[in-house]
């Protein structure tokens, strides 16, 4: 996969693995993203299906249950991890932000 | 009024502009695009709207599959929920169109879309190039390695056949490596473009020349049985007609083999190999169909009509009981006549007549032929010693020796026309001279 083998993750990225905390299909992330972003982040069908696949493969997510077509995943240990280092990675960088400008906005 | 239409798109698999634009335009038009059989996108007439379009590529579709598999149609249903409807699909090429006024593009990530798509490519696209491309090189070379010398060279260019499958290998090989080169900087630009800007690199990008490469193809075919006719007689002709017949016959044997097996909901591998078996079957029985015939005519089963033919058995000899063989090749550049007409026993008229057509050839053709002539006399294996032109009236003038014995054969050049002459004994002056004003196109003595 891209970005130096989730090195770091996108916005998609994140969200999607986020979503998985709770067992969930396909189908209700697509509605999920958008809801809990407040509209902010969407993630593109095709764009999903790639994600979920690839997550799959790289033992980020399993899956759970299969009904008809609709596959249900859950996120495993090591997606978990992921998700927690990326939460890291962005909270280091809110508070490299605040230390540099200690909670002014920016005008 | 007609309720379906089919158009014929020469673009790339991967230039998902082109065809986003095309279908959004043709149903502003009112024809929705349906899907695609034999060779052509499919249309059928809606309400011309204004709907949204978007290509996107599934790695695991087959154009062998009788129906979406499962992940496909997992796949389709997520499109569905943001209101994509799957309008067609061509291989790993999915058409999607959307009727709301701002859908969520099926793709929202550039990076993950260029590796969505070389994945898609990989499958057949790219393959399928690799191979045309080595299959016109293989068929270049072994074309070129019987042509490059002497007497061959004059056979090849009189040769319409041959000179037909050169020049489509060479717009093959052209066509491929101008594919493969446009596909690989795209790919490179794509990655570049989605690391550092976050975007998708626009896929159009040698659209125009796709289409010259088609109205090529289409004219080289087109001229094939043309030139035949005018410059092979009708034999070649008749077997040039006979072969894109059987040819055509083979594509849309092997299309219903395709279809028939998909609708048999067969499994794609078990459609993938019938088809490439029917495929390979009927091209060996066309070519040895082919070569039957071909090798028919020369038995005279096709016969070609002696009627015009410059110099014959009785312009030379008393007899009139006489069996004859004769073959005519052509190509605008130059053409061949080869006459055997003989008495068993008796007398026999030989030659071959070569004409070269365009006067720029003329010059570069001789210096060919002459050049080994003049280096060590010989000319494809066969030794030859100058000999005085004058009594034949020609400019130059070889005749064949054996173990140091002259023979019957001789090599006569008349300007634009290369001759081998049998004289079958001994010359007189007066065959000579029926000769040089027959065959040469001098002016009579």
């Amino acid at each position: 996969m891209p970005r130096a083998k989730l090195q770091t993750l996108t916005e998609q990225m994140f969200y999607t693995l986020l979503c998985l905390r709770e067992e969930r299909c396909g189908i209700d992330i697509l509605d999920l993203v958008p809801a809990i972003t407040g509209g902010e982040v969407t993630v593109g069908s095709g764009t999903l299906y790639t994600l979920l696949d690839q997550f799959l493969t790289e033992g980020y997510i399993r899956e759970t249950r299969v009904e008809g077509r609709r596959r249900s995943y859950i996120l495993t240990k090591a997606g978990a991890e992921l998700l927690e280092r990326e939460y890291k990675r962005l909270t280091r960088q809110a508070e490299d932000y605040r230390k540099y400008f200690g909670g002014e906005e920016i005008k | 009024m007609k309720d379906k239409k089919r158009e014929l798109l020469p673009y790339s698999l991967y230039d998902y502009d082109t065809y986003t634009r095309h279908f959004t335009k043709m149903a502003e038009r009112g024809w929705l695009v349906e899907g695609t059989s034999l060779a052509t996108w499919v249309y059928r007439r809606v309400e011309p709207r204004k709907r949204t379009f978007a290509v996107s590529y599934f790695a695991k579709a087959s154009s062998f599959d009788p129906e979406p598999g499962e992940a496909q149609r997992e796949f389709i249903d997520f499109c569905e929920r943001t209101g994509w409807r799957l309008a067609a699909t061509n291989a790993q090429m999915q058409v999607f169109y959307n009727e709301s006024d701002d859908p969520i593009p099926i793709e929202t990530d550039p990076a993950l879309e260029v590796e969505s798509i070389h994945r898609a490519t990989k499958r057949m696209y790219l393959p399928f190039f690799f191979l045309l491309l080595a299959v016109s090189i293989l068929n270049l070379f072994t074309t070129l390695d019987l042509s490059v010398i002497g007497k061959s060279t004059l056979k090849f260019l009189a040769n319409g056949v041959q000179l037909f499958g050169m020049a489509a290998n060479l717009l093959l090989l052209v066509m491929c490596a101008v594919e493969l080169a446009a596909y690989y900087l795209w790919l490179r630009r794509a990655r570049r473009a989605a690391r550092e800007t976050g975007t998708l690199a626009p896929s159009a990008g040698h659209r125009k020349f796709q289409i010259a490469m088609l109205a090529a193809a289409l004219l080289l075919l087109a001229s094939l049985p043309v030139c035949s006719l005018l410059y092979g007689g009708r034999p070649a002709a008749f077997i040039v007609l006979f072969m894109l017949v059987l040819l055509a016959v083979t594509c849309l044997i092997t299309w219903l083999v395709r279809k028939g097996m998909m609708r048999l909901k067969m499994p794609s591998t078990v459609t993938m190999l019938a088809t490439l078996g029917t495929a390979t079957v009927l091209s060996v029985a066309v070519v040895a169909t082919v070569l039957f015939t071909a090798i028919g005519s020369m038995d005279g089963a096709l016969r070609e009509d002696a009627e015009d033919l410059p110099l014959t058995f009785t312009d030379l000899y008393k007899g009139t009981d006489y069996r004859e063989n004769i073959r005519r090749d052509g190509s605008p550049l130059v053409t061949s006549l080869t006459v055997l007409q003989f008495e068993s026993p008796g007398d026999c008229l030989n030659y071959t007549l070569y004409e070269i057509k365009l006067p720029f050839l003329v010059k570069p053709l001789r210096n060919l032929i002459l050049r080994d002539l003049e280096k060590d006399g010989t000319l494809d294996g066969d030794h030859y010693l100058e000999a005085d032109p004058a009594p034949w009236h020609a400019d130059r003038a070889f005749q064949m020796d054996w173990q140091g014995e002259p023979t019957d054969h001789w090599l006569l050049f008349y300007g634009g026309r290369i001759l081998f002459f049998d004289t079958d004994g001994e010359a007189p002056q007066e065959l000579m001279d029926t000769v040089a004003s027959k065959l040469g196109g001098a002016a009579s003595p």
